[in-house]
């Protein structure tokens, strides 16, 4: 119990250190980091792309007639259907939330050397858990809540740990596992959800009337009017810091990454490298298992239907990790970025444009992620051969910061 | 004058660090020209440079007369450059054949046509007595293989001018005479070569002109003919150098390490790779075993150092008097083992890991790195920042390089720091001059004597007969798997050792050792 | 640096809040419909499609602007972000079709008084079911699918098929009710005209969702190699993996009557379909509403037989062998009139096997056509 206490009060003081020490200058420095102006170049690609699509679908949706204006909107609510109220922001907030912990489990599972395809199942799993205790368990509001966010976290967390047990001990390759995993998910969830103490017939999903489990709003709703935005994003965000806290800050962080960077050297170390591959997909599963928490218990819930399909969601989260980078912290502004084109991607259907565009898009912009690597690469070359040709003797100081980046790659 | 390559006012900056600051390079056809230089000078730099990995901040690269750009290996490959590297880059799970002609394959058909490439390699291969099997995977084949592999790369590749990046380093004594007689055959039909190596002797036997670098600098560039070992040295590192170590006589205490009746086989069974082993370490002797490349020591390293399971009943390894047969890793780094791998890259460093994340990779969980299993980063960079000064292990941005950056040579000295500052009474030393220039090798030797006079055990496993003559308090001579001999550096000769080495000879003793006094 | 900054700009572009810029919304006296799909695309040859059919038909007869929303899921709070979306964008008629909409509808009935609602196959209530209520705006429009399954079980016996199976989509009270209805149509024929038939409880299912999936292929290609004859498929796009199954079937004839809509145009194994004609009650809602300027707003309307609202497809779809329009023409009028009360619930299928169908042994077959639930 000490330990924990400890641990927290470490965690604040780091948090705060953060706030007090806060540095523009190195936020600024964040910010034109080669990495994340690759990001931010990729989603500015990628909209374009999105944008040049559009165009050649945009139709006037009541005369049906091409028209540039109607891509010209469409694009408006891209970009701005997302904020176009402090409800649709708060819709985005909310809807953020399960997509920022999913990136998260993709994300902290690709830091410590694993690729874990199988958040949607541990997803799945984790819903039904949380679910299976909002409905079947008494217990007071709040404490309800908590209660039922663990049974998804515990659950999500067995779900991971499976595949990680078998890495462990087998070797058994955990893109393999998790794919497997995803399908017991989805077999087993559809019987579970037909279990007829959790069923609403009329729903035909599992009963969404379990007033003391919902997740707690805590008065969000009064700085987002009409939306329905509840702690999750104040959840999601925290989670997201403890990660990153964890793993840039703690010994287990260390040894997990150590794990993921060189099994060879980690074993020469000491460290236990089957218990750092089980303990990393157990988190990684308790995240996905959280995030179906946050999903399946708001007060407007999402239904969970016997529907034999594998949620979509981990793949989502795939993406939400690559954009982020697997960087916890980058990985909320991800998450809130898919959720924010989604919500804008969905309005554009007002003036006439198909939903799906908003899956053209997303996908437009994790290509666009793989690719600017290699055009930043490409791009600097050219700069200088550029500066080469010129003769131009200045000092290069932007030049500086490049090589080590490129050093980087070229050894890897 | 007729140059075949011309690197002129080369300079190369990482960050703060410049690691070619205004370096001048001229080779002849013909010529075999060494670069020497402490560890970190910028030899690879400069390399790399000329091979198109990297470019140079300032400065021009002529081929013949001619400036050229050269923006990626594949110009490099245009100009009829080729390169091995320090550390190989082959796909271990590729044939040689397949390796040879990754990035050049050629198409029939739309097929990958492997056959009229493998009548061009077996020529090549005939020609200059490169023997491997090209059907071979390159995981299965000894790092000597794996070399000739990329020399044979350079040569389906028509390069004329041929980068050799310490090349002996991991070579056995036999090898290095191999490759240095295909060099001069290189040389010979006009080929320039270029040869990074730490090896003064080496550089005696084979080069014409040696360029010396110094932290980045060019100190000058000498006929060897007219240059001896020592002066070569000083050059180097800026000060004389003592080639033999000085040492106590050693006075042995109690046993630390004691290795009994230990056998091994390797996977299916079919082979014995250590045959009943005994032996001990005591405290405060330095214990070596020598032997050609590939009769057991690895093995018996990784037996040792938890890295492989004991699999064969009655083999017991203790640790001060604890037995350790089937402890794990950490608990034997916990009973006092230390180890300096073989494989820096594989087993000693995380390469993705900063240099001060790299010293504590086995006492990161130690009372003073973490608390409350939170890191204590402030300790931590301050014993990464203690062991650089102490180690002098140089890197571009301190503490904060990634290992990965690092020369090889202070990526080697950045374990021994690691290895020998913590807490420890046994230490295994699996080949720890590797890839050293002479400076460091001296530092090392003197290191490893003074564990062993403040009461350490030490067992070193040396593929190299001086450093073994040097710095051994007693020898082992391994071959198949079996000690052959123990014998006392004072009263044996390299020429004795040589012949228990290749198994020609083989002391009475049944099955090794016994607790011999020295 | 330009580049920087132009990046940067962007990132303020999307961050940002664009202004809060809402549309001050389409004069007032103007109508708009926008129709809201339900689980599913526009293009699902069913539910959603025969209800955009209706909307787009009165649309262009009238040449009053209308156009559809597929909302980001099928749940309330999507629902409702729709309706809010495309009210805020001047729609005031919001034609929603299925039971789904109805927690949806419920709120934001009150919420957009002046809106009026269309709501198809359901009745708004709060999610704990304890409130039902129907505003002055909204009307509800419910089919009486069990007559249009009645007609279908009735055919597919009169016309000899003796191996019947049923795959339904969900198991919500309108597939129920198809269900129940082709049950009860079966038996009644079998009895009426003396054959035996066959249709044992392992030969009616839900399949659990209304999307094609190979698993469904494989479950329906199993009934028919096991000698099924003809599958009433009430499973919206599933229907599709049933055709699919019949298609591919060698051995016999494999037939499949579809649902909601006429899909004799989707598969030669179509030979009729237990329609509910969607786009009929939906133009003659829409007409009230905004012809004759009345509406029934608040009130449940039930379409059946009497309305024309259910049926099978004559003319070239109705492809029935020896089952002819004539006698099919006889049954519906038993039912328009009263004569045959198609039952809706398990129970009153019970009570009906035993006062008209000359009471079959059929009990385990009854039992699977409404599970336990509540
Ligand atoms: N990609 C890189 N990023 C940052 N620093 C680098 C990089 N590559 C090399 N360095 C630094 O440049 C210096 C020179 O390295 P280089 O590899 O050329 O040394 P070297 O002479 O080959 O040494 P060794 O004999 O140990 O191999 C070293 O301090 C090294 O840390
Ligand atoms: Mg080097």
């Amino acid at each position: 119990m000490e330990k924990i206490k400890q641990f927290f009060s470490k965690l604040w003081v780091s948090i705060k250190d953060f706030f007090v020490n806060f540095n523009y200058k190195k936020v600024l420095k964040i910010f034109t980091n080669t990495k994340v102006l690759n990001s931010f170049a990729a989603i500015f690609v990628g909209l374009l792309i999105g944008f040049i699509v559009m165009i050649f679908v945009a139709k006037n949706p009541f005369t049906g007639e091409w028209s540039f204006n109607t891509a010209l909107d469409g694009l408006e609510r891209l970009f701005g259907g997302g904020s176009r109220s402090l409800k649709n922001f708060g819709d985005v907030l909310f809807k953020a939330a399960p997509l920022i912990l999913v990136g998260l489990s993709v994300g902290f599972a690709f830091k410590t050397g694993l690729f874990n395809i199988g958040a949607s199942g541990q997803f799945m799993v984790g819903g039904v858990a949380a679910l299976y205790a909002a409905n079947l368990l008494t217990l007071p509001t709040g404490l309800h809540f908590v209660v039922a966010a663990l049974a998804g976290i515990a659950a999500g967390a067995i779900w991971g740990f499976v595949p990680g047990i078998l890495k462990a001990i087998y070797n058994v390759n955990e893109v393999i596992t998790t794919i497997m995993m995803n399908y017991i998910a989805m077999y087993l969830t559809v019987m579970m959800v037909t279990y007829p103490k959790v069923y609403d017939g009329g729903l035909t999903a599992i009963n969404t009337n379990f007033p003391t489990a919902h997740t707690p709003v805590l008065g969000l709703d009064k700085l987002f009017p009409g939306s329905n935005i509840d702690i999750s994003i104040i959840i999601a965000i925290l989670v997201a810091v403890l990660i990153w806290f964890v793993l840039e800050k703690t010994t287990l962080g260390y040894q997990l990454k150590a794990v993921g960077h060189s099994k060879d050297a980690s074993k020469y170390a000491g460290i236990n490298y089957k218990k750092s591959v089980a303990v990393s997909m157990m988190i990684a599963g308790g995240l996905a298992g959280l995030a179906a928490a946050l999903y399946y218990l708001p007060i407007k819930p999402a239904y969970f239907r016997p529907i034999e399909v594998i949620s979509p969601i981990g793949f989502e989260g795939i993406s939400i990790a690559l954009i982020g980078q697997s960087h916890p912290l980058a990985i909320i502004f991800s998450g809130t970025l898919i959720s924010y084109i989604k919500e804008g991607a969905s309005q554009m259907q007002l003036f006439g444009f198909n939903k799906e565009i908003t899956n053209i898009v997303i996908s437009v912009i994790i290509y666009m992620i793989a690719i600017s690597s290699y055009l930043g690469m490409v791009i600097n070359k050219r700069k200088e051969r550029k500066r080469e040709l010129a003769k131009e003797e200045e000092t290069d100081e932007e030049n500086k910061e490049e090589p080590q980046v490129k050093g980087g790659e070229i050894n890897g | 004058m007729d140059y075949a390559i011309e690197m002129l006012n080369i300079t190369k900056s990482f960050g703060p660090l410049v690691a070619n600051d205004n370096i001048d390079l001229k080779v002849k056809h013909g010529e075999i020209h060494a670069i020497l230089g402490e560890n970190g000078a910028g030899k690879s730099t400069l390399m790399s440079i000329l091979f198109g990995l990297y470019k140079a901040d300032k400065g021009t690269i002529k081929i013949n007369g001619e400036t050229v750009n050269i923006d990626s290996p594949n110009d490099a490959n245009d100009l009829n450059i080729g390169m091995v590297h320090q550390h190989f880059k082959l796909v271990e799970v590729f044939t040689v054949l397949e390796n040879i002609v990754l990035g050049l394959e050629d198409k029939k058909k739309g097929y990958l046509d492997l056959e009229t490439p493998r009548e061009k390699i077996q020529k090549l291969i005939d020609r200059y007595n490169l023997k491997v099997d090209l059907n071979a995977l390159i995981k299965d084949i000894s790092v000597g293989a794996q070399q000739r592999v990329e020399i044979l790369k350079m040569l389906y590749r028509d390069a004329e001018t041929l980068i050799f990046d310490e090349p002996t380093a991991v070579l056995t004594p036999q090898e290095i005479d191999g490759l240095f007689e295909i060099i001069r055959e290189f040389a010979k039909e006009g080929k320039s070569i270029i040869i990074i190596t730490h090896k003064l002797n080496e550089i005696k036997a084979i080069a014409d002109n040696c360029t010396i670098l110094r932290k980045g600098k060019h100190v000058g560039t000498v006929d060897v003919k007219d240059t001896s070992v020592n002066r070569l040295a000083k050059l180097m590192v800026g000060r004389d150098v003592d080639f033999s170590v000085e040492k106590a006589l050693s006075k042995p205490k109690d046993s630390v390490l004691s290795v009994k009746n230990l056998n091994y086989y390797n996977k299916d069974k079919t082979k014995k790779l250590l045959n009943n082993i005994n032996f001990d370490v005591r405290e405060g002797e330095i214990v070596c075993i020598a032997g050609i490349e590939g009769n057991g020591q690895t093995e018996l390293v990784n037996l040792i150092t938890g890295l492989d399971p004991v699999t064969e009943e009655g083999s017991l390894i203790s640790l001060n008097k604890e037995d350790i047969t089937k402890a794990s890793i950490r608990e034997r780094f916990e009973a006092g083992m230390s180890h300096i791998p073989e494989d820096r890259h594989k087993h000693g460093l995380i390469l993705d890991y900063n240099l001060a994340e790299n010293f504590i990779s086995n006492t990161y969980y130690k009372p003073k790195f973490q608390e409350h299993h939170i890191l204590n980063f402030e300790n931590i960079y301050h014993y990464a920042e203690e062991l650089i000064e102490k180690y002098d292990v140089r890197s571009s941005l301190g503490s904060k390089s990634k290992a990965r950056s690092m020369s090889g040579g202070n990526q080697q000295k950045a374990i021994i720091a690691r290895e020998t500052s913590r807490k420890h009474n046994f230490l295994v030393a699996a080949q720890p001059t590797r890839g050293l220039d002479v400076g460091a090798i001296e530092y090392v030797h003197k290191t490893l004597v003074e564990e062993r006079d403040r009461g350490n055990a030490i067992l070193v496993i040396s593929l190299e007969l001086d450093e073994v003559m040097n710095i051994a308090d007693r020898i082992l001579v391994i071959y198949e798997g079996q000690i052959m001999a123990e014998l006392d550096p004072k009263k044996t000769n390299v020429e004795e050792i040589g012949l228990y080495m290749s198994g020609s000879k083989k002391q009475k003793v049944n099955g090794g050792s016994k607790d011999g006094e020295n | 640096m330009k580049k920087v900054l132009g990046i940067f700009v962007l990132a303020f572009m999307v961050f940002g809040f664009a202004a809060c810029n809402g549309d001050s919304g389409a004069e007032e006296k103007d109508w708009n419909i926008v129709m809201i799909t339900d689980v599913g695309t526009i293009t699902d040859k069913s539910f959603n499609q025969g209800t955009w059919e209706g909307v787009q038909q009165f649309a262009e007869d009238n040449d009053i602007p209308a156009m559809y929303f597929r909302p980001n899921d099928g749940t309330q709070a999507e629902y409702e972000a729709a309706i809010d979306l495309v009210v805020e964008n001047g729609a005031n008629v919001v034609v929603t079709p299925g039971f789904l909409f109805e927690t949806a509808i419920y709120n934001k009935q009150f919420e957009y008084p002046d809106v009026r609602f269309i709501l198809i196959d359901g009745e708004p209530h709060t999610p704990d079911y304890s409130t039902y209520e129907t505003a002055d705006n909204t009307t509800n429009i419910l089919f009486q699918e069990e007559q249009a399954g009645f007609l279908a079980g009735y055919a597919a016996v009169a016309d000899g098929f003796t191996k019947l199976g049923f795959m339904g989509g969900m198991e919500v009270p309108a597939v129920q009710r198809f269900g129940i209805g082709y049950v009860a149509g079966a038996f009644y024929a079998a009895n009426e005209l003396d054959f035996s038939i066959t249709f044992p409880a392992n030969r009616y299912t839900y399949l659990g969702d209304f999307d094609a999936s190979p698993a469904h292929i494989t479950a329906a290609t199993g009934w028919y190699s096991s000698g099924t004859q003809i599958i009433f498929a009430a499973a919206g796009g599933a229907g599709q993996s049933v055709m699919a199954a019949a298609e591919a079937e060698t051995g016999f004839d494999a037939k499949v009557i579809g649902v909601d809509v006429d899909q004799a145009a989707d598969s030669e194994t179509v030979i009729s379909s237990a329609m509910k004609r969607l786009a009929v009650a939906v133009q003659q809602e829409l007409t009230a509403i905004i012809i004759d300027g009345e509406g029934n707003g608040g009130t449940t309307l039930v379409k059946g037989a009497d309305e024309d609202a259910i049926g099978l497809p004559l003319g070239d779809s109705f492809k029935w062998d020896t089952f002819t329009e004539a006698e099919y023409e006889t049954v519906y009028a038993l039912i328009e009139d009263g004569s045959i009360v198609v039952p809706a619930t398990e129970d009153e299928l019970e009570t009906f096997l035993e006062a008209h169908a000359g009471n079959p042994d059929v009990a385990d077959l009854v039992e699977a056509t409404m599970s336990e639930a509540e």
